[in-house]
């Protein structure tokens, strides 16, 4: 079972491919430019996370797949 | 691109430019070395489990280090913890990042920004030119608000003494009486100064009404949609 659970905020993705580059098997870039997810468990769990982390917009939510609660981002 | 990575280093300056921009330059420590296209950004651990985005303002061919322009106004946390660092002070960031990068294929280069936008087209421009020669008509448009605002403009200038192919338009929007160059909004300045075609490619960054408006002025001007290029934070 997925570490994670997954949420992208389309309307806050800019395209920047952040999380693509950290965690490809998890994120791709729709034919919008816009994040979708792959897979919720394509990458390592700390690559997923890091992904999420490094976008500039936090257009990326992650959640802990058993409590559900939110991991990233925290403010 | 280069797969992103975990980086380590250490601030060996940090200079208030002034009230509005501040200037750092971080040394890598571990791993020593990085590798990214003119253009791309760094997430940088800010404290709090918070990460910011900045982007990487000097050429890829300085692999030991990277620097930075950031604006500080905004007094986030972000802002805070940049203005906390002291020279020696230690951060982390994940490198390099994003795809507002180069296209190949382009005859002219037009590059437009405000404020720190000046960031990564700064790396850019000193890749072209500095590092690859590059013979193509490079334009730069920069727009600050105040007189007070304006820093590496005598670098750009130097580089346009030596750059024939390069020339630099430094806008201001509040400027002092008598300003000799011209003022208003960058885009309004280059809209009446310059002729564009489907030749050019464009490379917008700063505020986000400047790249809205910018993207739509470009393609109005004749510049073809997919050759309009921006970084959208």
């Amino acid at each position: 079972m997925a570490k994670y659970k997954i949420k992208i905020i389309r309307d806050k993705c800019i395209g920047a491919a952040s999380c693509v580059g950290i965690a490809p098997k998890t994120f791709k870039l729709d034919e919008e430019n816009i994040a979708v997810l792959i897979s919720e468990d394509g990458d390592t769990p700390e690559n997923i996370l890091l992904g999420a982390q490094s976008c500039p917009t936090n257009a990326v939510e992650v959640y802990d797949a058993q409590t559900n609660e939110k991991v990233w981002p925290k403010e | 691109m280069n797969q992103p990575e975990q980086y380590k280093g250490r601030v060996a300056e940090h200079i208030l430019i002034n009230e509005r921009f501040q200037y750092l330059h971080i040394e890598l420590k571990e791993p020593h070395e990085l590798e990214f296209q003119a253009g791309q950004y760094i997430s940088m651990d800010v404290g709090g489990q918070v990460r910011r985005a900045y982007s990487i303002a000097s050429a890829p061919s300085m692999k030991h280090a990277v620097e930075l322009c950031v604006d500080i106004t905004p007094d986030g946390k972000g802002s805070k913890y940049l203005k906390s660092l002291r020279p020696g002070s230690e951060v982390s960031f994940l490198a390099p990042l994003g795809v507002f990068v180069m296209k190949p294929g382009e005859q002219k280069l037009l590059f437009v920004a405000t404020g720190t936008g000046i960031a990564p087209l700064r790396s850019m421009i000193l890749d072209l030119l500095k590092d690859k020669q590059d013979a193509r008509p490079i334009w730069l448009y920069w727009g600050l608000r105040f007189v007070e605002d304006m820093f590496w403009e005598e670098e750009f200038r130097q580089m346009h003494e030596f750059f024939k192919n390069f020339n630099f338009h430094l806008t201001l929007s509040k400027p002092p009486n008598h300003w000799p160059l011209c003022n208003g909004y960058v885009t309004d300045c280059l809209k009446n100064e310059l002729k564009l075609d489907a030749d050019w490619g464009v490379y917008l960054c700063g505020s986000k009404e400047m790249v809205v408006d910018g993207n739509k002025l470009m393609i109005e001007m004749g510049v073809l949609k997919e050759q309009v290029h921006f970084e959208k934070f």
